[in-house]
């Protein structure tokens, strides 16, 4: 009955009143950070860090991560009213809401993103509830060996994540390899393809890549097409047009539930994050589908897979910093941070020391995430309505708050000039029909590919059959040599059966 | 209004009311303090909680502003272009300014001729630390065995240039051994593999070592400041150990940029002195056991350069490149 003590114990400190008004300023402050563009968790939490200085230390956690939820949340709308994902873990939202949105759908979609938000985020919360021990042993044995396999999988997803032409998907694939070798090495500290550039040190960032490939390409695109003129379709955005139904509860529940156990796994990661496993979700969605045609057309299996995703692992990220003290990501760096501000040391200890801190913490994300619910639902009419702005005044605030977004970042205004050379670039893209999800994966990924793959070469003092020797490692890669057999396989017989039909 | 309320506290900062009032002329508007590292970190909370204080003391505000990149040197670029006026300053390290030079092409400073040292801050001391299943617990018994076994005890680096490698290059040379480095991208992801095992020792701060030691996860062999740190109280500091050449902090201080009058500078360390011997700053000091450091000055210019005379030494002595 330990568990029940111990969230007994965080529901009475999360239901005070000053926790419940400190959770509702951070989701709701959340949402409104992600809908903005480049804006991210990581940037709202560090503006409003200093706020939380005069509260306790468990309202200012419970504040500060109400802001990182509340913005993943958040960032889901700008990425299906606009195709401009307003943080990187919603870039997965743009592939199936956006094309929902422009079917008249944008009400559907945001409901569906909200619901699937909230169970993929409840999930997690029971997830770590429950088995928050071994789940850490899990993440602990994740060495680079793992890690490393782990991409390898992730990168075979990303060729497969694309419609069309699987040469252009590998070669997107290539092209975001390419340029995730910007920057310095981590291994010798050798600057690479920065042409002299210092301010290229530290690599193209994702946001940046994603907000032109997305959103200025999408702007370009609008305004040589013939859409620009024709008029807006109205929104539907009574409750029966919104709430999903009967039919598509049914179609999502599985994605649902794929998503949220896939979500928790690879948000305990340190590293691997809330975008990676937005991305990882998705294209297992496409593989399973019986119609996987629909992805990126509108399917709701797939929208729904990814935000379950994207929440889930947004939670469980918080399984690592709170019990290892290890933070797994920028923003759970900066949580740890506030902690010490508050003069908490992170650590393995902090469960026992402060358990009102974790256990409350834990106990006002349920109430967060109620709250974010309550709050989105209503919140939809009001956002569809920005698509009823002419896009002459609609565009160019866009575009405004992508060049803010992009300098806020770090106050560097080549970032700027880097999110108009993306943007041409993903317009030219667009023109050729290639396809831009799978480059932003092939950015994320290889860097972490080659990170771990030398090191895991360097502590093996050179032995590369330490892939095949650690157990989770070795799994991982047999299963992506299953998929490229099969693929292969699959391949040959179709054009087997071809060649025999045309024979006939 | 708001000239009203600026005199006012002006007269409120007492250790300042003599030096303000002789030069009234400065400062006249807000104070812009680069601070060259991503927000939210701890130096940005620190360099904020700071300012705090340090903008009570001149009857200004101090806004601190963030200019990330390339390891801190972007924003000390920046500085060092901006007018020489007292109303720029910016946040300047042992990395930015010692190591830097040698570690950076292109670098579009001088250390000490493109800055003017207003005040120090502090300085904070490496713990050495091991995975807790490792056979040495001392530094003598860690330099004994990598001795015997050259080349393969790992030591973790927080990144390539970064303060805890140059601290563990020291060691390295201090001792006479060969440690295998490991890169990583930051002390997160190298703690989790020290804690698993997967990694024999490390360089880090105490702010992040300090849970692990406690929980029993690692063990900390010693420490590179020159007295034992309360926090550890058994771990010997490295002179202790035999090898007084291993001491090392990493400092930070305030810099303006190169030309500013004297003047100016003067009334700018005065209250950046008044608002590191506040509470508040002390406090936040302490919990994270960094040491206060009260040098400005010429004393200031002399160990800056004395600093990166020294590093640049270690860097050419390790053989990292330039990047």
């Amino acid at each position: 009955m330990d568990l029940f003590d111990n969230m007994m114990m965080g529901f009475s400190v999360a239901v005070s009143w000053s926790s419940l008004w400190a959770c509702f300023i951070g989701v709701t402050l959340g949402t409104f950070i992600g809908v903005l563009p480049g804006v991210g968790a990581l940037a709202g939490i560090s503006l409003l860090m200093p706020l939380t200085f005069g509260q306790s230390a468990t309202d200012a956690m419970v504040m500060l991560a109400g802001i990182y939820y509340g913005s993943i949340y958040g960032g889901s709308t700008a990425a299906i009213l606009l195709n401009l994902p307003g943080s990187v873990t919603s870039a997965v939202t743009c592939f199936d809401g956006y094309p929902m949105a422009q079917k008249g759908e944008a009400g559907k979609a945001l409901a569906m993103t909200t619901l699937a938000s909230f169970i993929g985020g409840c999930f997690a919360i029971v997830l770590m509830m429950t088995f928050a021990p071994p789940l850490v042993a899990v993440a602990q044995s994740f060495g680079s060996p793992e890690y490393f396999a782990m991409t390898v999988l992730g990168l075979l997803a990303a060729s497969t994540l694309s419609q069309g032409s699987p040469v252009k998907g590998i070669a997107m694939v290539v092209v975001g390899l390419l340029l995730g070798l910007v920057g310095t090495d981590i291994q010798s500290g050798v600057a690479r393809f920065t042409f002299g550039s210092r301010e290229l040190l530290d690599g193209i960032s994702l946001v940046v890549l994603a907000m032109g490939l997305f959103g200025v390409s999408e702007i370009l695109i609008n305004f040589t097409s013939s859409v620009f003129a024709t008029s807006r379709q109205k929104v539907d955005t009574s409750w029966q047009a919104m709430w999903p139904t009967k039919r598509e509860w049914k179609d999502t529940s599985g994605s649902m539930a794929r998503g949220s156990v896939l979500g928790s796994i690879i948000g305990i990661l340190p590293g691997a994050g809330a975008a990676i496993a937005a991305f990882i979700a998705y294209s297992v969605e496409k593989r399973v589908s019986k119609t996987p045609e629909r992805f990126g057309k509108g399917a709701i299996e797939g929208l729904a897979a990814a935000e379950t995703a994207n929440n889930a692992a947004a939670q469980a990220a918080f399984i690592p910093t709170m019990s290892l003290g290890i933070p797994g990501s920028a923003t759970m760096a900066l949580l740890l941070g506030a902690l010490l501000i508050h003069g908490i040391q992170p650590g393995p200890l902090v469960i026992q020391t402060d358990p009102d801190l974790f256990w409350g913490l834990i106990a006002s994300f349920w109430i967060g995430n109620l709250m974010l619910l309550v709050l989105n639902l209503p919140l939809i009419g009001i956002w569809v309505r920005m698509l009823l702005i002419p896009y002459h005044i609609l565009y160019p605030c866009i575009l405004f708050f992508i060049c803010l977004g992009a300098y806020s970042a770090r106050n560097n205004p080549i970032d700027i000039f880097l999110v108009i050379v993306f943007g041409l670039m993903g317009y030219g893209m667009k023109l050729l029909q290639l396809p831009a999800a799978p480059l932003l994966l092939g950015l994320v990924l290889g860097p972490m590919a080659e990170e771990h793959f030398r090191r895991a070469l360097l502590l093996s003092r050179g032995d590369a059959m330490v892939f095949l020797t650690e157990p989770i490692s070795a799994g991982l890669l047999a299963t992506a040599a299953i998929i490229v057999a099969s693929t292969i396989w699959s391949s040959l017989r179709r054009r087997k059966r071809a060649l025999a039909d045309t024979a006939a | 209004m708001f000239q009203h309320l600026s005199k006012l506290a002006a007269a409120g900062a007492i250790v300042l009311a003599a030096s303000a009032a002789q030069a009234q002329d400065f400062p006249t508007k807000p104070i812009t303090w680069i601070v060259p590292y991503t927000p939210g970190g701890i130096t940005d909370t620190r360099s904020r909680l700071i300012a705090d204080e340090f903008g009570k003391a001149l009857g200004q505000t101090v806004v601190v502003e963030n200019k990330p990149g390339a390891g801190g040197t972007l924003g000390l670029e920046y500085v060092a272009r901006s007018d020489p006026d007292g109303y720029t300053i910016v946040y300047g390290t042992l990395g930015t300014l010692a190591a830097a030079p040698s570690l950076y092409n292109n670098l579009r400073y001088d250390s000490l001729e493109d800055f003017v040292p207003i005040h120090m801050m502090g300085s904070s001391a490496n713990t050495v630390i091991a995975y807790k299943d490792t056979p040495y617990s001392t530094p003598e018994e860690l330099v004994a065995y990598a001795k015997e076994h050259p080349g393969e005890v790992t030591v973790g680096l927080a990144g390539i240039g970064t303060g805890t490698h140059l601290a563990s290059e020291l060691f390295a040379n201090a001792a006479g051994i060969e440690l295998l480095q490991v890169p990583y991208k930051g002390s997160a992801p190298m703690l989790n593999d020290l804690i698993a095992g997967r990694l024999d020792i490390a360089f880090d701060y105490p702010v992040s070592t300090l849970g692990h030691v406690q929980s029993g996860a690692v063990k900390v062999l010693g420490v590179t400041s020159e007295e034992r740190l309360e926090l550890f109280p058994d771990a010997p500091t490295m002179a202790e150990a035999g090898l007084p050449d291993a001491v090392t902090g990493s400092w930070s201080g305030i810099f303006a940029p190169g030309g500013t009058p004297p003047e100016r500078v003067e009334i700018l360390a005065d209250a950046f002195a008044a608002a590191m011997e506040s509470e508040a700053v002390k406090d936040a000091f302490e919990k994270v056991q960094s040491e206060i450091w009260m040098m400005r000055g010429e004393e200031m210019s002399d160990y800056v350069a004395a600093e990166r005379d020294r590093w640049t030494g270690i860097i050419e002595a390790a053989g990292i490149e330039k990047r």
